[in-house]
């Protein structure tokens, strides 16, 4: 009797450190299937790009304000997101896809990643809205950023010459300008300018994008998109498709890209960690990270 | 900033051009803007406004120090100087509150604060530092930065977290002034703002996580930004408004800290009411009777066109270094070019010299003071171990034309005394300095206006072999009495 009451108690001791899950996952309810506490939610990590993604789930998954959760939501960029999971400091990281050193990383600590892809991004190119060009296709903007293509008057616009602009080298958009867009084509020389660096001297930096009729440059959706001040820019069409909510949601928009959840090949099937994952792709987290300004997976 | 109106005496060293000597304060005062409207406190405002100069409140902060020792170090002030009593205790009031706020108040809700500072942190030091940035045309605004050092629990490091709060008060009636009162009725604030904004952060690339920039303070981008709010928190100092940003506006991520963006009044144009809104020629605030003394604002050097040119010349080499807003007279612009070319004599002496390093630093800084423009020549010269320093300054009136010292004064006023006697003192405060007499130097000063003062230096003093170089002092607008000036005319 007393060894039956001790597994009773241990069981219910244990069901109550694990999180509450309910019986569905699209339940349709008000209360999300899934709740943790500040103290069981898994440590999560991530890029910069996906705090608002990250914080939106807390929210949901620890039933408070967005305003509350995003003091338990620490994201340490992605490099270090991902050495973090790796070395079991992180249980889940919302992330841009892992570079090839990431990947040797985790192949040298023996760390298998499942990297899935949460929501859907876009990489789009922007110009002036005064600019008459309505959209280009993807040879055309590799010719324009090769040095091909000069001339606005050559795709359709006014005869003013094209001023490319990039992005710094290594930064987060130039490393998906060259992986999405150039696909191994080498970009001509970016416009510089002079800007004044910390201890006042000048230095040649990549020239950022302005809004200029002659002007195009280049960014991830989800920042350009309700961003103020987005009226005097216009997104371009590629290959004749307007990046939008559901044409980057449904891969009809050309240059799709997804930032991911990757958790350890090791996590437990049924682990917390996993039923988050579930959730994540469940209409409710798809509902929340939409919610939040980002492009549903599906 | 207010600690900047205590009497200051600096002594020249090498290529520094902006150094202040002692002076001692004589009140003749200036003559405060005025208009006809007889409201107290805010009042309509429509653009186009000007901004010419500052009116500096006769107000004084009473600072106090409670150092480590005695747990979280505070450096706070109430002020001091309202006729009205009531007034003033209130406003003193609200700056305790707001102290205490800082010292003992919640953390901010900074995104990750309850991650990185858990239950069971204790508090290791804490620092907060009271600042008045602003204190012009009978508002005040004070700047407040803090932080506390946690010891987290099972000793697993110290983490830290910055703190900043404002109040910008009128001093008409003590009530809290907000961002939209500091334009003018008929600007849209916030579209100017957030227009500047939007540009700043895309010329930021604020949006690529391992790209700093120092325009946004080191804030990231983490959302798209959408704009400002009503209750945006910011302060204001002597060149325009310092926006605070932190966990109340998380698109940008700041840490556990704030992002203060400086936007320049010059860069706002002429729709910034501030200096106008709470004057009223019919109020009577202050205890001191005298009016205000008047000040240029901040210089902004945004868009300051640079040149920079390293090279040798046979033996010698230049370092040249060239800097001056781009809305400066097109003469003034022609005279800098002049000055650039390396004085002749000079290069010539050193190429005569057997030295193997030689090296000449120049240096030609130019700003805007309202609608005068100051030049700031410095010529160094390092050869064999000797040093030799130059320094010419120049101030141009808004046609171009180079002011003599006699143009800065209204006829009559007699500014040589004055000038003399900072001199003097300046040269009593060095040993080195003591046996020259001012009489010799004062016909050679060279002279330019400034924010508050008037700056002057010495022609190079040869102070041993090796040491050649000029000695500079300033002498404040307040001490000469700006109604003698011309320049605030």
């Amino acid at each position: 009797m007393k060894t039956k009451f001790k597994l009773f108690l241990m069981i219910t001791l244990m069901l109550a450190a694990l999180p509450f899950v309910g019986c569905g996952t699209d339940n349709g309810e008000d209360k999300p299937s899934l709740i943790f506490t500040p103290e069981n939610y898994p440590v999560v990590d991530g890029s910069t790009v996906t705090i608002p993604l990250s914080e939106a789930f807390a929210a949901e998954l620890m039933e408070m304000p967005v305003e509350e959760a995003r003091q338990y939501i620490v994201h340490n960029k992605t490099h270090q997101a991902y050495v973090n999971l790796i070395e079991g400091k992180a249980d889940i990281i919302f992330v841009t896809s892992p570079s090839a050193e990431e990947k040797q990383l985790a192949k040298d600590k023996n760390v298998e990643l499942i990297v899935t892809p949460i929501v859907s991004e876009g990489f789009v190119f922007l110009t002036s809205a005064e600019n008459p060009v309505k959209g280009l296709t993807m040879k055309e903007i590799q010719d324009i950023y090769m040095g091909k293509i000069k001339n606005w008057k050559d795709v359709g616009g006014s005869d003013v010459p094209i001023v490319a602009y990039q992005r710094p080298v290594n930064s987060g958009s130039q490393t998906g300008f060259l992986d999405l867009v150039m696909k191994g084509l080498t970009p001509m020389e970016a416009p510089t300018e002079q800007v004044m660096a910390e201890m006042g001297e000048l230095i040649d930096a990549v020239a950022a994008y302005s809004d200029q009729p002659d002007g195009i440059g280049y960014s991830y959706y989800y920042f350009v998109t309700d961003m103020w001040g987005n009226e005097k820019v216009k997104l371009l069409e590629v290959n004749g498709v307007f990046p939008d909510n559901l044409t980057i949601s449904s891969g009809k928009y050309p240059i799709k890209t997804a930032y991911y959840a990757v958790i350890r090949g090791n996590e437990q099937e049924n682990s917390p960690v996993r039923k988050m994952l579930k959730w994540i792709l469940s209409k409710e987290g798809q509902a929340a990270a939409q919610e939040a300004g980002y492009v549903k997976v599906k | 900033m207010l600690k900047s109106n205590k009497i200051r005496k600096t002594f020249f060293v090498l290529a520094v051009t902006v150094v202040l000597a002692a002076s001692s304060v004589t009140f003749n005062g200036c003559t405060p803007e005025t208009d006809d409207n007889t409201d107290i406190g805010s009042k309509k405002i429509d653009s186009p406004i000007k901004i010419n100069y500052l009116l500096r409140n006769p107000i004084k902060a009473n600072f106090t120090s409670i150092p480590e020792n005695e747990g979280f170090t505070q450096n706070y002030f109430a002020i001091e100087g309202l006729k009205d009593k009531a007034l003033e205790s209130s406003i003193n009031q609200k700056l305790t509150d707001l102290y205490e706020q800082v010292v003992e108040g919640e953390l901010p809700a900074y995104r990750g604060i309850k991650k990185r500072v858990p239950e069971g942190s204790t508090i290791a030091s804490g620092y907060l530092d009271a600042a008045l940035p602003y204190n012009y045309s009978n508002v005040l605004s004070v700047l407040v930065t803090g932080y506390k050092y946690f010891d987290l629990p099972e000793n697993k490091g110290q983490e830290y977290v910055g703190i900043t709060e404002t109040i910008n008060i009128d001093l008409n009636t003590g009530k809290e002034i907000t961002l939209k009162d500091v334009f003018t009725d008929d600007a849209d604030y916030k579209a100017l703002l957030n227009d500047y904004l939007a540009e700043l952060i895309l010329r930021s690339n604020a949006g690529e996580e391992d790209y700093y920039s120092m325009a946004l303070g080191g804030a990231k981008m983490a959302a798209p930004f959408k704009g400002i709010e009503d209750q945006q928190k910011f302060f204001l100092f002597q060149g325009g408004i310092g926006l605070v940003f932190d966990d109340e506006t998380p698109e940008f991520d700041t840490g556990l800290n704030s992002a203060v963006i400086y936007i320049y009044f010059e860069e706002l144009g002429d729709c910034v009411a501030i200096t106008k809104r709470y004057v009223h020629e019919s109020a009577d605030l202050y205890t001191k009777r005298e009016p205000a003394v008047k000040e240029f604002s901040l210089p902004w050097s945004g868009n300051d066109i640079i040149r920079k040119e390293s090279k040798k010349v046979d033996r010698v080499n230049i370092a040249l270094s060239t800097r001056y807003p781009e809305k400066i007279h097109d003469k003034v612009k022609i005279k800098i070019a002049e000055m650039e070319l390396i004085d002749q004599e000079i290069l010539s002496s050193l190429n005569g010299s057997a030295a193997e390093d030689i090296f000449i630093e120049q240096n030609i800084w130019a700003y805007l003071f309202g609608e005068y423009t100051v030049v700031y020549q410095y010529t160094g010269t390092y050869q064999d171990q000797k040093f030799q320093g130059y320094n010419a300054y120049h101030t141009y009136d808004s046609k171009g034309n180079e002011l003599a010292l006699k143009d800065l004064f209204h006829e009559g006023f007699a500014y040589e005394p004055i000038i003399k006697r900072n001199l003097t003192e300046m040269l009593n405060q060095n040993p080195e300095t003591q046996g020259l007499n001012p009489n010799d130097l004062y016909d050679k000063l060279e002279f330019s206006i400034s924010q508050s003062e008037l700056m002057f230096i010495t022609q190079p003093i040869r102070f041993d072999e090796n040491r050649t170089y000029p000695v500079a002092f300033t002498v404040e607008y307040e001490q000469i009495g700006c109604d003698n000036l011309t320049i605030f005319d």
